[in-house]
């Protein structure tokens, strides 16, 4: 099957490599400790403390602005749109995230059979749709952040 | 061909520059992007058959003139052996 010429996905935003990486880390922890943190330190009606929303919103809107990001929509690209090296690495990306949330998932698996056994914290059910909220989330926003990491900074000749 | 760089070699930047392309241009000839172009130059990145077969036929060479499994011998090496072999006559 001959592939004749790809067609670069068209970003709405682009940012240089070093902000895509600071906005992945405004993610990772943002939607980290905004989430899991609000949910472990919850109030009893289950509403949690307003600086863990306010890191959430943090990490939310970086969550946005990656997703629509170059690295982003490269990851939502369809094959058409990239090259055999850029399709590789985004096939990478989704499989590193596959790994990631499964291991967080069996994570929190094996923390519940734990926390029965020693009476330890389980999230109850506003704090329960909080953290699946804080794993959508990443989740929508971690091939986009694998990319950023994973990318090499162009040299001169690339940029010429 | 292999994807995991460290097995493979080439001579894509020589053939380039030689040939007076850019990157860009390369690029276009062989429809990927033209960072593409620098992965496979700096050993990055390990094309497939079909890329290498495209590339091989921009420069008009064969394949295993651009690429290879073992390292290429340094130019200057190359082009002396000749030589060295007339004068050792």
């Amino acid at each position: 099957m001959e592939r004749t010429m790809t067609m670069a996905p068209k970003a709405p935003l682009k940012l240089s490599l070093r902000t895509a990486r600071i906005l992945s880390v405004a993610v990772l922890g943002g939607i980290g400790i905004g989430y899991l943190g609000g949910a472990i330190t919850a109030e009893p009606d289950g509403s949690a403390p307003i600086g863990f929303v306010f890191v959430r919103l943090i990490g939310l809107f970086a969550a946005v602005a990656l997703f629509i990001e170059g690295r982003g929509q490269m990851s939502q690209a369809s094959d058409a749109m990239l090259d055999e090296r850029e399709r590789q690495q985004r096939d990478r990306a989704y499989v590193a995230t596959h790994q990631i949330m499964v291991l967080a998932l069996f994570g929190f698996f094996i923390w519940s059979i734990i926390a029965k056994f020693i009476d330890g914290w389980m999230p109850g059910q506003e704090q329960a749709l909080d953290l699946l909220s804080g794993f959508a989330i990443s989740a929508m926003a971690l091939p986009g952040i694998i990319l950023a990491w994973r990318e090499q900074p162009a040299d001169a000749e690339d940029e010429a | 061909m292999n994807n995991d760089p460290s097995t493979l070699h080439n001579r894509l930047a020589l053939f380039r520059a030689e040939a007076g392309l850019s990157r860009k241009e390369l690029a276009e000839q062989v429809g990927v992007n033209p960072q593409t172009i620098g992965f496979l130059e700096r050993g990055q990145y390990g094309p497939s058959l079909e890329l290498g077969l495209k590339l091989a036929r921009v420069f008009g060479v064969p394949v295993e003139t651009l690429f290879s499994l073992e390292p290429f011998k340094p130019l200057a090496a190359t082009l002396a052996a000749p030589h060295i072999m007339e004068g050792g006559r």
